[in-house]
């Protein structure tokens, strides 16, 4: 009687689906896994280098090279009023008193030194004024006097001045200080409060900064 | 007769070495994204802590150093601690508590001229589970220093 051999040199339809089903399996797994990862790095570094994040170093470091370099005695936190105009804020009731404003004003010295640098009539050479304009943290450079902001309260635009956006996405601004008289001159350090929505997460985002002034001239 | 002796799947061994390999790239993983949010969330916090400092660092300093400086006062959101917790102000940013001490320490006094130069210091501490509470022995902090000169003393 002939003997046929029964071994299997091959694999089944069956084993091969198993196989293949369980290799797919395994292979999305390690697939998810890897997309998750990744993603959460990708989060991490868009988080560390989205604008909020540059604009707010960018912001903090502005504010405190000009702060730096400006008048102690020559500086205005501005208060918008409904009306679009500026206004000095000036404390209330005591001397010494923590006032709010929406947006600040540096005076400072730029350019060579000149004669005119030592005419105890005049504080400052050009300004930075830094305020919230629908939804943008900006500052306005530009020539003193006249300054940021004339007589009436108007924010001066055109000519020399130049508007540079900080931060965007921003949904409060607020600059404080400590006076020192009723007419609203203050101690010298500024204190801005940035409140801005985290693209990543959705988050509002504080952002805390100070800068003191150094400089006292006449 | 005829024995079959070719396998028809896997041993325990070949299952448990496939299981236990699938585990270690799983946790591997696991573990690589905890630790990416965790360091990212470290990082922000260390971003928050420094920023906090150099505020009340300028502003003190624009106080003369004054050992009545209260940054409760600021309108910023300082606040006092609660019984058990770290420092004189918390301060919660981004969600996460930062405990605040301010110290002051005359180093040097001219009689003559009136002058004292005075140290002040504002060390910032927050929990590494950026929870509220007591702070423990391995929680980050920092510390910052500057020096100001306080006339008529």
């Amino acid at each position: 009687m002939k003997t046929y051999r029964q071994s299997k040199n091959a694999f089944t339809l069956i084993e091969m689906i198993v196989a293949m089903a369980a290799s797919v399996f395994v292979l999305l797994a390690v697939a998810i896994l890897t997309a998750s990862g990744q993603k959460s790095w990708s989060n991490t570094y868009n988080k560390n280098n989205s604008d909020l994040q540059v604009g707010t170093i960018g912001a903090t470091t502005v504010l405190g090279a000009f702060g730096r370099k400006s008048n102690k005695t020559d500086y205005r936190i501005y208060k918008k009023l409904v009306t679009n105009k500026y206004e000095r804020v000036v404390p209330e009731t005591d001397p010494e008193e923590v006032v709010v404003g929406d947006a600040v004003e540096f005076r400072y010295w730029e350019g060579e030194l000149t004669a005119d640098m030592i005419n105890a009539n005049k504080t400052a050479t050009s300004y930075v004024l830094f305020y919230l304009d629908h939804g943008d943290l900006k500052t306005d450079y530009g020539l003193y006097p006249p300054g940021g902001v004339d007589a009436g309260g108007n924010r001066l635009t055109g000519g020399d001045i130049t508007t540079v956006t900080l931060i965007r996405g921003v949904t409060a601004a607020e600059f404080s200080h400590t006076t020192q008289n009723m007419a609203g001159d203050g101690k010298g350090c500024v204190r801005m409060k940035i409140t801005a929505t985290d693209p990543v997460t959705g988050n509002p985002k504080v952002i805390l900064a100070a800068t003191l002034m150094r400089n006292t001239w006449p | 007769m005829y024995l079959n002796t070719k396998r028809n799947g896997f041993s325990l061994v070949e299952v448990m070495l496939a299981v236990t390999f699938t585990t270690v790239i799983a946790l591997g993983t696991l573990g690589y994204q905890y630790l990416t949010i965790k360091h990212g969330r470290t990082t922000d916090a260390q971003f928050m802590a420094s920023r906090i400092a150099q505020l009340l660092l300028e502003d003190w300093k624009g106080e003369s150093g004054d050992a009545d400086y209260d940054p409760n006062t600021l309108n910023l959101g300082f606040a006092p601690p609660q019984s058990g917790e770290y420092g004189n102000y918390v301060i919660t940013l981004g969600n996460i508590p930062f405990f605040v001490n301010l110290q002051n320490n005359d180093i040097a006094t001219d009689a003559t001229a009136g002058i004292t130069l005075r140290q002040i210091e504002v060390t910032v501490k927050w929990r590494n589970d950026f929870a509220r509470g007591a702070i423990r022995a391995n929680d980050p902090m920092l510390t910052f220093t500057t020096y100001v000169r306080r006339d008529q003393g």
